[in-house]
C-alpha cells in the first residue's frame, strides 16, 4: 500500500494508532492503513491488543470505589470546615 | 408539622444544588460531594497511589470549591469544574513530592522496528480476547494496577482523563496547560505502554 509515496509499514501503523482508531486521520490515510492491517498478522494483533489494553483498564479503574472510612472521614472533615454541611 | 418537600433530592441537577448553595441552603453541598466524590477519588488514588493522599485531595478540593461557588457562573459543568480543582490538587503534591517514575522509562515499553519498518518482535499473539474473558480474574486485576501505577505521571494523567474518565483532548491540554498535540501523543504512548505490560503478563501466564 502506497502512502505519502512510500509503502506503509508496520512501524507508521503503530505511530498513527490511535489517530486511526480515533478516526483523526484523513480519508486516504485512513484507508491505506486500514488496508495494511487488513493483510497484516502482526499490525491486526497490534491493533486488538492496543484497543483492548486500553479499555480493559479502563473498565477496571471504573470500578475503583471510596472505601465506606474513607468516606466518613471526608464528610466529618467537611462537616467541621463547613456549616451547616 | 410542616409537610413541605426537602429542598434537596437526587433528581435534581448540580446546576440547582449549585444554585441552592449559592443561596446558603446547607442541604445542597454534601449532595454535590456525594455524587462527584468517587470521580475525584479515582483520579486522586490512581495518580498519588494511595488511599490517605487521595482522602486530602477530595477534602482540599470540596474545600476550595465550596468556597469558590459563589465565583461559580456555570460557564463550564459543575462536574468538569471540581475536577480540575482535585486535578490541580492532585498534580500539586505530585510535584511536591518529586516523584521519579521508577525501573524502566515509558521508552523501554514502546515497540521497537527494524530500520526497514518491520517490527524486531511480531506480535504473535492476539490476547483482547482473553483479556476481556478474564477482567474479574484478580491476577489480572493487579497486572492492570500495576502497569497503571508505572506509567510515568504525566502519561498517567492524561490515560486517566481521557480513556476513563472520557475528557476531550481540549479540557485535558487546557487542564494541563499544555497542547492538543501533547495530549495526543502522551495518550498514545500510555496506551502502548499499558499494552506491553498487558502483554508481559498474558505471555507469562501461558507459559
Amino acid at each position: 500500500m502506497i502512502f505519502g509515496g512510500e509503502r506503509v509499514s508496520c512501524q507508521k501503523c503503530v505511530e498513527l494508532l490511535r489517530d486511526f482508531l480515533d478516526g483523526d486521520l484523513p480519508r486516504d490515510v485512513q484507508g491505506a492503513l486500514e488496508t495494511h492491517i487488513g493483510g497484516c498478522p502482526t499490525c491486526q494483533n497490534f491493533t486488538n491488543t492496543y484497543r483492548s489494553a486500553s479499555g480493559c483498564a479502563k473498565r477496571r479503574l471504573l470500578a475503583d470505589q471510596v472505601p465506606p472510612e474513607l468516606q466518613a472521614s471526608v464528610e466529618n472533615f467537611l462537616k467541621g470546615k463547613i456549616p451547616g454541611f | 408539622m410542616s409537610s413541605s418537600p426537602p429542598l434537596v433530592n437526587e433528581m435534581q441537577t448540580d446546576r440547582e444544588l449549585v444554585e441552592l448553595t449559592q443561596k446558603g441552603d446547607p442541604s445542597a453541598f454534601p449532595e454535590l460531594v456525594r455524587r462527584h466524590q468517587t470521580q475525584i477519588f479515582r483520579l486522586a488514588r490512581r495518580m498519588l497511589g494511595n488511599d490517605a493522599d487521595a482522602q486530602e485531595v477530595i477534602q482540599d478540593t470540596f474545600l476550595s470549591a465550596y468556597q469558590k461557588v459563589p465565583e461559580f457562573r456555570g460557564d463550564a459543568a459543575f462536574s468538569s469544574w471540581v475536577y480540575r480543582i482535585a486535578a490541580n490538587f492532585a498534580l500539586m503534591r505530585l510535584r511536591r513530592r518529586r516523584i521519579q517514575p521508577d525501573g524502566e522509562s515509558i521508552e523501554d515499553q514502546l515497540p521497537k522496528f527494524s530500520e526497514s519498518g518491520h517490527p524486531m518482535e511480531p506480535v504473535l499473539i492476539d490476547w483482547s480476547k482473553r483479556a476481556d474473558d478474564e477482567l474479574m480474574d484478580k491476577e489480572l486485576g493487579r497486572a492492570i494496577d500495576k502497569a497503571v501505577e508505572t506509567l510515568p505521571p504525566d502519561y498517567r494523567v492524561v490515560f486517566l482523563m481521557k480513556d476513563v474518565e472520557g475528557m476531550s483532548n481540549e479540557e485535558i491540554a487546557e487542564m494541563l496547560e499544555t497542547s492538543v498535540p501533547a495530549v495526543k501523543s502522551r495518550l498514545h504512548r500510555a496506551r502502548l505502554a499499558l499494552r506491553a505490560q498487558l502483554g508481559e503478563f498474558f505471555k507469562e501466564r501461558q507459559e
